[in-house]
């Protein structure tokens, strides 16, 4: 079922800072969104303005659904003295849920169906996170908010957030989750924006990753110091790695550059394309580009 | 909606051991109490003298400190376990569990986060309704749990103690206890204000002990050097005009309630804008 956020020129204003500065975007789902930012670039905040739990200073957010919107922001909010299942029938019961069975259903969805009596406050930070997970479940939420799920988690815990959010994507849901674990996002979300400053500077697809923009190609000649000088005089995004030649352009550029070099006579012993991680891409500074 | 707001506070108050906690502790306190005076006083002349002075007191015209009335209207009986509850200030005890109840309770679910989890529920109208409806329930327990534990030390100390009229006592506590709610709704919008309990804790403290009674006798002492007034500080906040309600006044006790509902009604008008609107 499809259903979709729309943001329109959203600012959130602080007294000594703006975190998110005219945002603009539209997410239709079923997808994972990922979105990807250096700490303080305003990710966080614009998760909450989606969730409803802050306002924006100006602009619009708009979420088309019927259902609540599941929301794990920061630290799961929990009622530390109670167990697990006394703190989802809680919101259960406000949201005219009360299911006991249901409450059952979501503990085992997670992985917290042996907890018993063990209270909250006593639980692992990743028995904590998937608890706020539990509790985001609740209602069959269309939309699901998730703000960095998977920090302090061990690998498991890694893993088995990585197989949930696509086994929510799979029954129709929209995933917008931020991290920090770049690697990680890469292996689940179906689209990415990257954060600035409070701006989206840089929406892509998963596939879009993989484009021209964002591939390398290593360069092997017999004579590195003459083709290394060509190719940064025409003006080539190049690097030094070893004896090789490290080319960051899209295939259409590096194939032009490999034109370049072998017109100077020089040989030619390896010309290689590597497909570029959501990392590389982000550090390399792929996302700066304008959008 | 409000329903299902209610039926989640009452199974929160079902699993948290300070429900039971602080009225226990408040019942054993004011016990103690109790006996402490009954074992200093406990004789019939004492009792008699103190019951006597306090008919004067809210009799006289112009009236001194705390006890002027609003209505100048005779009182000519006062239950004796009554003047017992007044001279050992169990009123103070019950208020001030009321509050740190009310206080941790109403903010708790700021403080630990779980109002992102619900926060399109989040004070709304029907949650504010539910969270002052469970402290009405717990003001007005916490009141006449007190007052029993001074009747039950009461009757140790003081054979034969009078029980005076049922109805009277019942209906003078009731609204009591209403002012006692509405002086813990007061105090949870300063903790709403100040984005901190521990100063809402504070505050209501000074305001119902020994801190606030001083600030009231001297307030009222400036209004009759101001002018020839039955007026009294006491008559604008519902703690204060908690301790000068005149058992046997009628009027009195309407005054008390529509003072209480009042301050409830400020509660649910104020309580959405104190606070923020982002809720994380």
């Amino acid at each position: 079922m499809e259903h979709t956020v729309i943001l329109d020129h959203v600012t959130k204003q602080y007294k000594k800072c703006t975190a998110v500065n005219d945002v603009t975007t539209r997410i239709t789902g079923p997808m994972i969104y990922g979105l990807i930012g250096k700490n303080g670039a305003g990710k966080t905040t614009l998760l909450k303005m989606i969730g409803g739990l802050a306002s924006p200073t100006s602009g619009t957010v708009t979420v088309g659904t019927k259902k609540t919107v599941g929301v794990l922001i920061e630290n799961p909010g929990l009622f530390t003295h109670l167990d697990a299942r006394d703190n989802l029938l809680i919101k259960m019961k406000m949201t005219g849920l009360d299911d006991e069975n249901e409450a059952e259903r979501l503990l085992g969805k997670v992985g917290l169906a042996n907890v018993g009596k063990k209270k909250a406050g006593a639980f692992s930070l990743g028995m904590k996170q998937r608890l706020g997970i539990a509790l985001a479940l609740i209602g069959d939420p269309d939309l699901i908010l998730l703000d960095e799920p998977v920090n302090g988690l061990d690998p498991e815990g890694i893993v088995f957030i990585r197989d949930f959010l696509k086994e929510l994507r799979s029954e129709g849901k929209t995933i917008i989750v931020s991290s920090h674990l770049l690697g990680e996002l890469s292996k689940v979300s179906d689209r990415y924006g990257f954060l600035d400053n409070g701006r989206l500077i840089k929406e892509l697809g998963a596939s879009e990753l993989n484009h021209e923009d964002s591939s390398v190609f290593s360069l092997s000649v017999d004579m590195i110091a003459p083709a290394f000088d060509r190719l940064s005089a025409n003006g080539y995004r190049v690097s030094l790695e070893g004896n090789l030649i490290l080319i960051r352009e899209g295939e259409q550029r590096a194939s032009q550059a490999l034109a370049a070099v072998l017109s100077d006579g020089v040989v030619v012993k390896e010309f290689k394309k590597f497909e570029v991680g959501l990392e590389e891409f982000f550090l390399s500074g792929g996302a700066s580009n304008d959008r | 909606m409000i329903g299902r707001m209610l039926s989640a506070d009452l199974y929160r108050l079902g699993k948290q051991k300070s429900t039971w906690i602080i009225p226990l502790a408040t019942f054993a306190i004011v016990f103690a109490l109790g006996c402490l005076y009954g074992l200093i006083y406990g004789n019939a002349s004492w009792l008699d003298g103190i019951h006597k002075s306090m008919i004067d007191s809210m009799n006289s015209v112009d009236g001194s400190g705390n006890m002027a009335g609003l209505f100048n209207i005779g009182v000519t009986s006062l239950a004796e376990y009554v003047v017992f509850i007044y001279q050992t200030q169990e009123v103070n005890f019950s208020v001030v569990a009321i509050i740190i109840f009310a206080s941790m309770y109403v903010s708790a679910v700021k403080r630990n986060g779980y109002a992102k989890n619900v926060a399109s529920q989040y004070n709304t109208f029907p949650y504010n309704f539910s969270q002052a409806t469970v402290l009405l329930v717990y003001s007005a327990l916490l009141t006449f749990l007190t007052f029993g534990a001074n009747v039950a030390a009461a009757s140790i100390f003081f054979e034969g103690i009078e029980p005076g009229n049922f109805v009277s006592a019942t209906l003078l506590f009731a609204v009591i206890a209403l002012l006692h709610w509405a002086a813990c709704l007061m105090i949870v919008l300063i903790c709403d204000l100040f984005k901190n309990t521990t100063i809402g804790i504070v505050v209501g403290c000074l305001y119902t002990g020994f801190f606030g009674a001083l600030l009231y006798a001297g307030i009222n002492a400036l209004i009759g050097l101001i002018a020839e007034t039955d007026f009294r500080i006491n008559h604008l906040f519902p703690f204060a005009f908690s301790l000068v309600i005149k058992y046997d006044d009628t009027w009195s006790y309407v005054y008390g309630a529509a003072l209480a509902v009042v301050w409830a009604v400020l509660f649910f008008v104020l309580k959405p804008l104190v606070r923020k609107k982002d809720i994380a």
